[in-house]
């Protein structure tokens, strides 16, 4: 009876802090309502007898990304921005949709439910068990995440790196000084990597204005 | 010979190659001398070929010659084989010879044109592409063919690039050939789904021993006869045809009157025992055709312009040869197939000299009293004349009434058969009508072009006026391969009894036409009338008066004429029913189905000052509508579907 | 897990060894020798397509060594994949090296993301179980974002990138949940097992809804339309290349991907999921084409072509029977390399960055590279699909197959629709040959020369010969074809 208490409060407060991050304007706030959000999914895992995964979810959603998130917003000096307009028809259509996808999903579900409702095996999940599954049955996909994670780190350091005024990278053959440039990564700027190149040319300008119509003589 | 069939198509795909490659390295005389080699040594191989098939089968069978496996792995492919029986000998025969005397023409033709290696090469490879088609010995591998042949139709048609129609006519006539090839496709796949083979024996021998139900059967030769409707211009594909005459003359003397418009009567032929076992299929081929015949015929009378006269009568006599097939007189088609490549080719060719003496002028306007001026051009033309009007006892005569009697006769549908009878009887008189109205408006009167023109006034050289006169002769001759019974000469019917292999009478499968005498002659003697009163009646209105008489029926019936002269707005109509839509839906499935984005959402904001902004990007832009799209075409997949 | 296992797994192993290498060269002090990447790369490549080839002769006689709890699989279907996927990335190596040189971007980096892309590629065709398709398709994916935008410099290319990162974003977080929903309720990620759970079920939304979802994903990664709004901006902005390689490479391995998950994993449910994936290619074939009528930018027609294309090839899925999936092969290497001969053609007429864009560009080609313009009729012919090229085999295997499965609609559809798209592959055939005028330079280099030849050759193989890919197609798709037979 508790258990349900708990869980009918902590899924208020997901679903309402989820609410709040896609409503508020300052992305700050955001920020802060997806981690109380996590952190009432995490109770959620905790009721499913599941401790070690909620465990995680703190650690590494609550903890580590969205702090990371936090960074970028502030580094990025977002808390100002305002959001830019979105023609009415557009967020009727997002709203339209959602519930739509929402509403099919619970119905899914339910019925799922309903069918398979006798199923109640709980499942193992302490550290131990989740450790061996990992290291051993699925080792093999555990391991090609490596590989992505090094590309995925190639990439933001590639898309990273600064390009000098004139366009020239960095990290062309040429480069002059023949120091690492690597180096230029660790630039607090690197945030807004591209465009601090200045004007675009008129051609792309050009270009960009009619991004479809090229052709439509 | 026989066991190296391939060679045939394979001399000119070499002439193609070297004209095409070092055309313009090896300076004209070379390329003639190269293209003359190729056309003339097929031809010649090609001869040599069929009088060692002669010795071999005696019986007149299907000789075929395996070249290699195309494929055949997973049940739907077939070989690389070439055959050769009576039917095939037919049109190899007239293809080559006749492609060798078009090849000879187009030499002083085209003598002085840029391009003239590139015209060659195409030329050649045309003629290796419809060798396939007539060779080959399935209907996938005659597909390779088909197809290449309308590549070859689309490069020549488009060849004078400087004349901006004529790309946009090359265009034409391969998207509507494209739209035909459809059903040819999907007949094939049924072939193979229900008989498990495309070989032509092998389709056949199925059909014959009722492996394959009526309504596949009907099915095949519908989709078959859209096929055939593309590549021979039949309603309601035929439009593509009349745009092709921008091409080179030479070219709609070879490809658009007397080998590839043909193709689809010999696809027919080649299928004859499955439209007979489906007499629903073979009316609508017959209704089909004289509709064409009687249609395009009226559209004639009102041209002006010498090759559209010619080419509107092109698609007029194609109507014939598939009332002949659609009745089940299937030889008299073959016949007409083959008399009309002479003569038709002989008009082309007499036009072209016509347009060469001209300096290019294409319009009978401004002809007049060439008679004297070109005299062996004068003559050719006037025997092709005669023999498409249909006067004994030229080439025409004979085949045209062979069709228009077995339409009389016809036992798959007496009734159906009498309408078509009808149909043709008075697209006949409209064709002897017209093409004496193009002959006295061209050779009779007096000059009506400018001073230049007259001045230049030559009669052509002797490589264009020798195929002239040999194809005249031809005219002359060609129709006493068919001799009716009625005649009761020696060789009557020579062209059935060689054909007897290819058309097999079987047991229970539609039989063959029994023309009755006096039928036969009361259907020769209607027509020949009908040809002389049209004659009479054309001497009568233009000769020696040029176009007095038309503009006179102008100011009386000017919605008739006009009527007949924008061809019954038939293009027109396609644009507005077929090309517009279609544009329109190109741009909607552009504009509006990919720009619900931009368009419909109107996400006007998007804006030159946003380029560089990553930030703005992240936060407008199209980005969050294609992300919304997404979204939405999941949800739909979801409920509409899961 | 032992060595045997280990060394099936060769191929990627070098692949991703590889792409590190290329990774440090650089920092030792190649960077200066930046031309030397190409060659280091072609090395890589020949290694890794030696380390594929040698694999075959590990599986002789065997159907299938599912390896690694049955996670990763060596058999005959991803050998053929796999062999495709390093020609092709070999090829995209050879079409950047201009590229690289004339816009100075480092070239070690680039060609080391290649090469992790193609290790996702090869996991991708080697998967059989969702998780490891899954992160194949992750790796191959985040590449190509970072390639797609190399182009640092250009806003387009950026923005390209950005676009098809954030969508790609939402289409692999729809796949993922699809896949979630199938774990579900099968209990399984793989494959084989998901078929085993299948077979005994009636029909279930939730796993509907997961199979609508998992195909949304892939249908995102082929670009079949409505996933396809991506594809025009993303082809036209990134660099050619790389645009070159999402239409060929990437598109390949989402369809080794679609073959083997529908026909291994979901026959039992067939009936449900073939209707949606027919709308959705008659869609893809309908918009696709129509859409690439009127456009004049090249590469945005091309994009629109590879949509329609799409659509002919999922009639190989909807059909599930043999010639299908005989079909899909033989119509993804044709179309690959069909594909990467144009590709060629227009880098070779890029003037600065964005030549070769329009149909102007073209124009008397056949004066200034006769060899160039006529390979070029003869890929445009092959991806109109007209006889003896290779297309009309790939073409005639799915449209047969569409018509022996019942779809016979679908395949008139798609007949009547590669009619409709020889309107804009003639264009392109009448500016080369049928117009005079001047079109863009032309920079053949030998790399370029060697693509078009290639490629050229291939497809008149194929369209000459098909006896023998074709035979070696049966040989590589047999083994999965089996499966829907004894459903």
């Amino acid at each position: 009876m508790v258990e349900l208490a708990v869980f009918f409060v902590f899924a208020a407060v997901a679903v309402i802090f989820a609410l709040v991050v896609i409503l508020h304007r300052n992305p700050v706030v955001s920020a802060l309502s997806l981690v109380a959000s996590f952190f009432a999914l995490a109770v959620m895992y905790v009721l499913l007898e599941a401790p070690f995964l909620a465990a995680l979810q703190v650690i590494v959603y609550a903890g580590a990304i969205m702090v990371l998130f936090l960074f970028v917003i502030m580094l990025l000096n977002l808390q100002h921005q305002r959001e830019e307009t979105t023609r009415p028809i557009q967020q009727a259509l997002g709203y339209v949709f959602s519930a739509a996808f929402g509403i099919g999903l619970i119905f899914y579900l339910i019925k799922y439910a309903w069918i398979r409702a006798e199923q109640t095996t709980p499942f193992n999940s302490d550290a131990r068990a989740i450790g061996i599954r990992l290291f051993e049955a699925y080792v093999f996909p555990f391991e090609m995440v490596s590989i992505l994670l090094l590309a995925a780190i190639v990439g933001a350091l590639l898309l990273s790196q600064r390009t000098d005024l004139r366009g020239r990278p960095t990290t062309g053959v040429d480069h002059p000084s023949g120091q690492n440039p690597e180096g230029a990564a660790a630039s607090p700027r690197t945030g807004q990597p591209s465009f601090d190149a200045g004007q675009p040319s008129p051609a792309a300008a050009s270009r960009r204005a009619d991004p479809h119509h090229e052709g439509a003589k | 010979m026989l066991d190296k069939l391939w060679l045939i198509p394979l001399i000119p795909f070499a002439g193609f190659l070297l004209n095409g490659l070092f055309g313009k390295k090896i300076g004209n005389g070379l390329v003639t001398a190269v293209a003359l080699a190729a056309s003339g040594l097929t031809a010649m191989v090609s001869t040599l070929a069929v009088f060692q098939y002669l010795g071999a089968y005696p019986d007149h069978g299907r000789h075929l010659d395996r070249v290699y496996n195309w494929f055949t792995a997973g049940g739907i492919g077939t070989d690389v084989a070439f055959q050769l029986d009576p039917l095939s000998i037919v049109m190899l025969m007239v293809v080559t010879w006749v492609g060798f005397l078009i090849h000879l023409y187009s030499v002083g033709y085209m003598g002085e044109e840029d391009g003239y290696g590139r015209y060659f090469a195409y030329l050649n490879l045309f003629l290796s592409a419809m060798l396939i088609l007539v060779l080959g010995s399935s209907y996938l591998f005659i597909f390779v063919g088909w197809e290449g042949v309308g590549l070859c139709s689309y490069l020549l048609i488009g060849f004078y690039y400087d004349r901006d129609y004529a790309a946009a006519a090359g265009k034409k006539a391969f998207i509507v050939n494209r739209i035909g090839d459809f059903g040819f496709l999907i007949a094939m796949f049924l072939m193979f789904n229900y008989a498990g083979t495309v070989d032509f024996a092998g389709v056949q021998s199925m059909a014959a021993r009722g492996q394959l139900t009526p309504t596949v059967i009907t099915a095949i030769c519908l989709l078959l006869f859209l096929g055939a409707c593309g590549k021979s211009a039949q309603i309601p594909l035929y439009i593509w045809l009349p745009d092709a005459m921008a091409g080179p003359t030479p070219v709609s003397a070879l490809i658009h009157a007397a080998t590839m418009v043909t193709a689809g009567v010999y696809m027919l032929v080649r299928s004859n025992l499955l439209y007979r076992m489906s007499p629903s299929a073979m009316m609508v081929v017959a209704l089909i055709g004289g509709l064409t015949a009687l249609f395009s015929a009226t559209i004639a009378v009102a041209q002006n312009d010498i090759k559209k006269v010619l080419a509107y009568s092109t698609v007029s006599q194609l109507g014939f040869m598939f009332i002949g097939v659609g009745v089940g007189a299937f030889t008299s088609g073959i016949f007409h197939l083959v008399t009309h490549a002479f003569f038709k080719a002989c008009l082309f060719l007499g036009a072209g000299s016509v347009i060469h003496a001209m300096g290019g002028e294409q319009d009978m306007r401004k002809m007049g009293g060439l008679r004297k001026k070109i005299p062996t051009t004068f003559w050719t033309f006037t025997v092709a004349t005669i023999a498409i009007s249909g006067f004994p006892p030229f080439a025409g005569f004979f085949s045209k009434d062979e069709i228009l009697a077995s339409a009389f006769a016809t036992p798959y549908f007496p009734a159906v058969g009498k309408l078509v009878w009808l149909m043709g009887t008075v697209a006949a008189f409209f064709t002897a009508f017209y093409m004496f109205r193009l002959w006295y408006l061209t050779f009779t009167g007096d000059f009506r072009g400018t001073h230049e023109q007259e001045h230049h006034l030559h009669e052509s050289p002797w490589t264009m006026t020798f195929p002239l006169q040999v194809l005249a002769v031809l005219s002359i001759i060609g129709g006493f391969i068919g001799l009716p019974q009625m005649l009761h000469t020696p060789v009557t019917n020579l062209l059935e009894h060689w054909m007897q292999p290819v058309i097999p009478e079987i047991e229970g499968i539609g039989k063959l036409i029994e023309i009755p005498v006096g039928t036969e002659a009361t259907v020769a003697l209607v027509s020949t009338l009908l040809a002389a009163l049209a004659w009479y009646l054309a001497r009568q209105r233009y000769r020696g008066r040029g176009l007095a008489a038309d503009l006179a029926t102008e100011q009386s019936h000017p919605g008739l004429v006009h009527t007949l002269e924008n061809k019954y707005y038939v293009d027109e109509g396609y644009d507005a029913t077929v090309v517009t839509p279609l544009r329109q839906l190109s741009i909607f499935s552009w504009k509006v189905i990919d720009g619900i984005i931009d368009g419909t959402l109107g996400l006007v904001g998007y804006t030159v000052a946003a380029i560089g902004d990553l930030l703005r990007f992240f936060q407008t832009g199209n980005v969050r509508n294609y992300a919304l799209m997404l979204f939405g075409a999941v949800v739909i997949l979801m409920w509409v579907f899961a | 897990m032992t060595w045997a296992d280990t060394l099936l797994l060769l191929p990627e192993l070098i692949a991703a060894t590889g792409a590190s290498i290329l990774l440090i060269v650089p920092v030792l002090g190649g960077r200066a020798r930046g031309h030397m990447a190409k060659w280091a790369m072609l090395a890589l490549m020949a290694v890794t397509a030696l380390a594929v080839i040698g694999s075959t002769y590990a599986v002789a006689g065997v159907q299938q060594t599912p390896t690694f709890r049955a996670m990763f699989a060596v058999d005959a279907f991803s050998v053929f994949f796999k062999l495709l996927f390093v020609v092709v990335i070999a090829l995209v190596t050879l079409l950047s090296e201009d590229f690289l040189s004339e816009e100075r971007y480092s070239t070690w980096e680039y060609y080391s993301l290649l090469a992790f892309a193609l290790c996702g590629m090869m996991f991708m065709a080697s998967g059989v179980s969702l998780i490891t398709i899954y992160i194949g398709l992750e790796l191959l994916a985040l590449s190509s974002y970072i390639l797609a935008g190399y182009y640092k410099n250009h806003e387009e290319s950026t923005e390209a990138a950005m676009k098809y990162f954030i969508l790609g974003t939402v289409s692999s977080a729809i796949l993922l949940y699809g896949i979630s929903l199938i774990y579900g309720v099968c209990g399984s990620m793989r494959l084989s097992t998901i078929a085993a759970a299948l077979s005994t079920m009636l029909s279930n939304d939730a796993l509907m809804f997961g199979i609508m979802l998992l195909a949304a994903g892939l249908c995102f990664k082929i670009a079949a339309v409505p996933f396809h709004v991506w594809t025009p901006d993303v082809y036209v902005g990134a660099p050619t290349p790389i645009s070159a390689f999402l239409s060929t490479g990437s598109k390949a391995a989402a369809f080794a991907v679609f073959a083997r998950v529908f026909y291994v994993a979901f026959p039992a449910f067939h009936l449900d999921w073939s209707n949606v994936l027919a709308a959705i290619a008659a869609l893809s074939m309908i918009v696709g084409n129509l859409a690439a009528i009127t456009q004049t930018n090249v590469k945005r027609m091309l994009a629109y072509s590879s949509i329609s294309h799409a659509g002919y090839s999922l009639l190989g899925i909807i059909a599930m029977n043999e010639m299908g999936l005989r079909g899909i092969l033989i119509y993804t290497m044709v179309y690959v390399f069909a594909n990467l001969g144009i590709w060629a053609t227009i880098l070779m007429l890029r003037r600065h960055a964005y030549a070769g864009e329009s149909v102007e560009d073209f124009r008397g080609l056949h004066k200034r590279a006769p060899f160039a313009a006529f390979s070029m009729v003869v890929f445009l012919l092959s991806l109109g699909g007209i006889p003896p090229t290779a297309g009309f085999i790939g073409k005639y295997f799915l449209f047969a197959a569409a018509v022996q499965a019942g779809f016979g609609w679908l395949a008139i559809v798609a007949v009547v629709m590669s009619a409709v798209s020889m309107f804009y592959y003639l264009r392109l055939v009448v500016a080369m040959y049928l117009e005079e005028g001047s079109g863009a330079e032309t920079i053949y280099s030998p790399s370029l020369r060697f693509v078009t030849a290639l490629s050229l050759t291939v497809t008149l193989v194929v369209g000459f010969i098909p006896e023998l890919p074709i035979r070696q197609v049966i040989e590589s798709s047999s083994h999965l074809v089996g499966r829907v037979v004894q459903r």
